[in-house]
Parts: C-alpha cells; structure tokens; sequence
C-alpha cells in the first residue's frame, strides 16, 4: 500500500521558525496526517518532543501537519527504495511537522486522504482520525483544507515506464466558527 | 480621476512568502483593491495566477489586497508618468496581491476607498465590493480595517508646486463572527 506523500507548495511555516515542531507519536504516521501537539514528552532524552495525539474535538482548530524527509527503511536500512509513496513514520520515531496556517497552498497525494474523492471538494479536520476527511463541505470549528485543483507529483523510481500519480492542490481556509 | 495608491508599512506578507500570490482578474482594479482567491488560473499559460473575484458574502474573511508596482501606461509606453497616482491595473493583466493578516498597517490613500471617510473609523471588505468600504463600525465576519491616522504621500512628479496628497493608516483588525 502506498502511503501520503506531501509537497508544501507556499506555507507560511516555511519563513516563520515557530510553525515548525519536532514530535514523537504512540501511533504510525504518514506524511500528511494531522495531529495535535498538546504537551512536550516528558520521557527521559525526549524533553525537545512534542507528543503528537490523535485530533480531538476540542482541538481540531489547531491541528499540525505531518511532514517528515521520504528516505525509506528497508530491513536496517535506509535509502535503498527511492518511491517516496513507501514512507512512513514508525511510531516512537522522530518526525517534525508544521502549523497550518490561512492561505498555505500543500500538494498532497491521494493517500493522505480519508475516503474518496468522489464530488468533495473540502478535507477537513475530524475528531478521532489523524486522517484529514474529506467533505462536501468545510466544517465548523477545524482546520479545513479545500481542493484547488488536480495535478499530479512525478516518482523517482528511476526505473522505466516510470509513472506520475494523483496529487490535489489543497488550500487552507479561514476558519468557520459554529 | 485619481486611482488608490498604498504603502504596505508593516505588513505579514512581507516576511511569509506564502501570503504573497499573482493574480489576474476580469475587472479593472487599483492598487488597495480587495479581491477573493478562490480558484486557479484555467488559461493556457497562465497556469500559476490566481482568478481575483469582487468579493462575495461567503469569502469576506479571507481577502487578498492587490499591491503591484505603479508603472504608468500612457498609450504603449511605461514609466514616462511618474503620478502614482494613474495607476491602474488593467483587465487580464497579471498583478500581485498580499493576503491581509491580523495587525497589518498600510497607508491607503483617499482614492483606495469606496465611500466617504467623514467620521468613519473603520473600512470594511464588502459583498460586491471591490474596494474597501467605510464603515463606522467593524462589520462581522469579514476582514476590517480600523483608522490610526490620517498621514499623507507625497507625489514624485517633479513638477514645481507639486503637493503631498492624504493617505490613511489601517490596521487590520482581528475578525469579528457574528
């Protein structure tokens, strides 16, 4: 199964240090997903972590982004598979993520969406999924994210007959508050 | 007619290069006009501009402010008018905007308003408006500005007797929901 791959096209986290955070999750990950950063690790060597959750109703309107360098294990090592699609972030593995902020424009594979697509145009924050939604429509009170439109990211396997693969252009919306 | 002419003197967008965009638009605007971004450029070369829209009721909360370099056109050449205050940014031409963010100061000359300043302290994104529209109150659920100061520009043509003519410092002000 191939697993989210992401690409931030213009984000705000990109020239404001402070939209950027080192975390550690008790779950799998993928590039993509969306998690809450609550409280910092308080396990020994772990003091700079924050521990990323599951989005909660409470505090789906400031939910982070999973974004991690795609350099693959394979077995012990690493670097050896070059499709990005196949990484992912074990659990109690350091992986960094940004803030999503009003305007940040992120290509974002198929993968890294819960559902279809079908006729949805919205992908939204939900509680008790890491997976951002999709939706109809843009939901109260959490971080949503709207489709701009359909593009496509080119994989570097290097092997021939090599393919492109579905991609949305995805933008944040100002908030709607209930 | 004399067209808005503004300075961006502390603004977000000037630091985070993701509240920056180009942006093409099927109406005449001006420089401190408000448009909606809400979809991509369908146009055969013109695959990385924005479509700027009046903005309407549903999008007031997220406008962009265009702001592009005040080259005169006088007949086929640029730069022989050096009165900023000609500029206008013509139909199906591409031009920058800069997304609005809470605690933005831009000096806006009288021009770049709708409606009469009088006793109004605030300016408003507005339905149907392409411009920001005086208010006196802040109007909910849309970008507002609010009045600092009345300040001035001074105009570079050169000429003797050549005036400074009066600009307003707004603040963009946190949304008000209804």
């Amino acid at each position: 199964m191939a697993y989210g791959v992401i690409q931030p096209v213009a984000v705000a986290a990109t020239n404001v240090d402070s939209y950027n955070r080192s975390c550690i999750s008790a779950s799998i990950v993928e590039n993509g997903w969306l998690v809450d950063l609550l409280t910092k690790s308080t396990t020994e060597g772990e003091a700079e972590l924050w521990t990323a959750t599951v989005p909660a109703t409470a505090n789906l309107k400031g939910c982070w982004m999973v974004y991690d360098p795609e350099i693959v294990m394979t077995g012990y090592y690493r670097g050896l598979d070059p499709d990005v699609r196949n990484y992912r972030i074990p659990a109690a593995q350091t992986f960094s993520a940004f803030k999503l902020v009003e305007g940040d424009l992120i290509l974002m594979s198929a993968d890294c969406f819960e559902g279809a697509i079908g006729v949805n145009n919205h992908a939204n924050a939900t509680d008790g999924t890491l997976i951002p939604t999709w939706g109809a429509s843009q939901s109260d009170d959490a971080i949503s994210l709207k489709k701009i439109a359909t593009e496509y990211m080119s994989i570097g396997t290097g092997a021939m007959d090599t393919q492109r693969f579905t991609a949305y252009l995805m933008e944040v919306m100002p908030m709607e508050y209930a | 007619m004399a067209y808005g002419v503004i300075n961006p003197v502390a603004v977000a967008a000037t630091n985070i290069d993701s509240y920056n965009r180009s942006c093409i638009s099927a109406g005449a605007l001006e420089n401190g006009s408000v448009v909606d971004l809400l979809t991509k450029s369908s146009t055969e070369g013109e695959a990385e501009l924005w479509v700027a829209t009046v903005p309407a009721t549903a999008n007031l909360k997220g406008v962009w402010m265009a702001y592009d370099p005040e080259l005169v056109w006088t007949s086929y050449y640029r730069g022989l008018d050096p009165d900023v205050r000609n500029y206008t940014i013509a139909v199906g031409r591409a031009f920058s905007a800069f997304k609005l963010i809470e605690g933005d100061l831009v000096l806006m000359s009288a021009d770049a308003f709708t409606a009469a300043k009088s006793s109004n302290g605030f300016a408003n994104a507005t339905n149907g408006q392409s411009q920001m529209v005086w208010g006196a109150t802040q109007s909910t659920d849309t970008i507002s500005m609010r009045y600092m100061a009345t300040e001035y520009f001074s105009i570079g043509t050169g000429a003797m007797d050549t005036q400074r003519f009066t600009a307003y410092l707004m603040e963009v002000l946190p949304i008000n929901y209804a």
